[in-house]
């Protein structure tokens, strides 16, 4: 699931407005948790603050089958080997882009998993 | 059944794990096995990225150490790259790899084609607002299109020795349980490059420790050489200055007994002084060269006399000669006059061997000498200047010497009484005309040095007796009428017993 191909967000604001962006980097924690990286404050992180509940799809690169996760917002991480590892990962991909001093990983943002869905049926 | 077949499943994948430890065993095995071989670090690091191929499939990989700078890394080696890109270099920071040695972690990039659209899409945006934030797109060695990245760093004691790389155009390089094997190996090569690089760096200061040896004692030889001609020249030098003085005056010089400073000293020396009879006519009628010869000659020969009885050699003037005893070293007073005398009557005898070579060559205007000695306390020593000393001898006694020498009959020596008394129990001499000198209110007596006195030759020794009422005067080799000289002292000797029977 590392690294894998772009995947879509689907979050909603207090009001019960959707939003759905694209990210690019969703994180095995454990079998109950994904991590999603928090760079830029943006809709979706409004959202999370709003509601946590979001719904995730991701794809597998090895075998295309596509999933849809019901997950909750846990926490922010912003130290230990699963930031570091974010971090590090951010830092290697925006520093070939000369983008190091923009690029910035303020948090690793814990989301427990609900439920999993096979979308491919 | 379905329990014997989750039974089987699992046996398998037990039997598969087994298997994957004994492969890792001997991965293991084979890599630190090759690498121990050598200690060349390019022949590690290539044989670490061969041996990663066969048992991995990496087909591009590449190391790199870090610089001693500790800001950049070059790549040390490649493999299964066109261009084998060795040298190139990469910031530490800056990408996967940059990336890798500046956390020293393992790092595992899937997907990053998309992951840089991504960033260069941001980059656009950014760029807008940001734009003096953002920077070049750094370009790093490996390949184009790269889909996947694994960059382990090598450490060794917990310090950075590079970053071992692995590309690949397909999305996943390997899984986790690879990871393990692959840092142990990574690392084993990081201690055998350190190891090489510690033993090219000894090979290097051995090298230099050789070089600066051998031109160490390059040195010495040239020192020594440069020392031995430079002695050669002072001896060659000391030599030819030697000719200068005295032996006596070198001897005291060059043993550091006298100072050359300027220092004189009054002592009681017997001084000598020659000069040839008619040298001045004899310029005259001689062509140059021949003169020169015959006075080298005669001097050579008359130096060789006084060197031989202990005279320092004052000068030479012209034909004339200065020689003087007493100093720098003195036999006392007494023998230094006899030394004198004795040498001067050497001189007279070699001369007449001289006369007699030159008369056969054709000079017939004969060489005669004339000698004048004089025994006085004189001032001797270093006169002149700060920078040209001359050793000497001045005084009224040197002055004597020259007027006893100029009333010297040819191949004569004439002493005053001052030598006289000092040598007369040596040498038999006869009383000459006192002479009157400037600087000196009374008559100074004179004697002709006749001949040394020997035991055997004492019937050839004169008598010359004064007394009132009475003069003995008698010269054996002025004698010819031996008869009449007996009867005139037999005659005597009545008439002196008659009167001492009378006066008793």
């Amino acid at each position: 699931m590392n690294g894998m191909y772009p995947s879509t967000f689907s979050t909603c604001s207090r009001e019960g407005i959707p939003n759905t962006t694209v990210i690019s980097q969703v994180w095995y924690v454990d079998e109950e948790h994904i991590a999603l990286s928090f760079q830029f404050f943006s809709k979706t992180r409004r959202n999370i603050s709003e509601n946590p509940l979001g719904y995730l799809s991701i794809i597998n690169p090895m075998t295309m089958d596509m999933y849809g996760l019901e997950i909750e917002f846990v926490r922010s991480e912003t130290e230990g080997d699963l930031f570091d590892d974010m971090d590090m990962k951010l830092q290697a991909i925006a520093s070939m882009s000369g983008m190091e001093d923009i690029f910035e990983l303020k948090a690793a943002d814990i989301y427990k998993v609900h439920h999993i869905k096979d979308i491919n049926l | 059944m379905d329990g014997k077949l989750k039974e089987i499943e699992k046996r398998k994948e037990q039997e598969r794990l087994l298997e994957r430890k004994k492969r890792e065993i001997e991965l293991i095995k084979d890599v630190s096995g090759q690498i121990n071989k050598t200690l060349d670090i390019d022949s590690i690091a290539q044989t670490m990225l061969e041996l990663m191929d066969k048992h991995f499939g990496f087909e591009h990989s590449m190391i790199l150490t870090l610089d001693s700078n500790n800001e950049t890394l070059s790549v040390l080696a490649t493999h299964g790259y066109k261009d084998r890109g060795i040298g190139a270099k990469v910031r530490v920071g800056v990408g996967v790899i940059g990336m890798v040695a500046k956390r020293k972690k393992l790092m595992r990039m899937a997907n990053m084609r998309m992951q840089m659209n991504y960033m260069h899409a941001v980059k656009k945006e950014v760029i807008k607002s940001n734009s003096d934030k953002v920077k070049e797109t750094v370009p790093l060695p490996g390949l184009k299109d790269v889909e996947s990245q694994i960059a382990i760093p090598m450490i060794l004691d917990e310090e950075l020795v590079g970053v071992f790389s692995v590309e690949s155009q397909k999305l996943n390089l390997f899984d986790k349980e690879d990871e393990l094997v692959i840092t142990i190996l990574a690392n084993q090569t990081a201690s055998a490059i350190k190891h090489a690089n510690l033993y090219k760096l000894e090979q290097e200061r051995l090298t230099q420790l050789n070089k600066a040896h051998s031109e160490l004692a390059d040195l010495n030889q040239n020192l020594e050489k440069k020392v031995e001609e430079r002695t050669s020249e002072l001896v060659e030098l000391s030599k030819k200055l030697a000719k200068y003085f005295s032996p006596q005056v070198y001897e005291s010089i060059f043993s550091g007994k006298l100072d050359v400073t300027v220092k004189t000293q009054r002592k009681q020396l017997t001084v000598f002084f020659s000069d040839l009879q008619g040298f001045t006519e004899l310029t005259e009628r001689l062509e140059p060269e021949i003169l020169t010869e015959l006075l080298t000659d005669y001097l050579t020969e008359m130096s060789k006399i006084a060197i031989k009885w202990g005279g320092t050699i004052d000068k030479y003037i012209g034909d004339a000669m200065l020689v003087f005893f007493g100093d720098p070293s003195s036999k006392g007073y007494q023998e230094d006059a006899k030394n004198c005398v004795a040498m001067a009557s050497e001189m007279i005898e070699k001369l007449s061997r001289i006369r007699n070579k030159w008369l056969n060559r054709g000079v017939s205007k004969t060489l005669n000498a004339r000698i004048g000695i004089h025994s006085a306390v004189c001032t001797v020593g270093n006169f002149g200047s700060q920078d040209r000393l001359d050793y000497t001898v001045i005084g009224n006694g040197v002055n004597l010497a020259s007027r006893l020498e100029s009333n010297a009959r040819a191949n004569k020596i004439l002493i005053s009484e001052d030598t006289y008394l000092l040598i007369k129990e040596t040498f038999t001499c006869i009383e000459k005309e006192s002479i009157s000198v400037k600087g000196v209110s009374y008559p100074v007596k004179t004697y002709e040095v006749l001949e040394k006195m020997e035991p055997s030759n004492v019937k050839t020794q004169p008598i010359n007796k004064v007394m009132p009422g009475f003069s003995l005067k008698y010269n054996p080799s002025e004698l010819s009428d031996n008869d009449t000289a007996i009867k005139l002292v037999s005659d005597l000797l009545k008439r002196l017993e008659k009167q001492k029977s009378l006066n008793d």
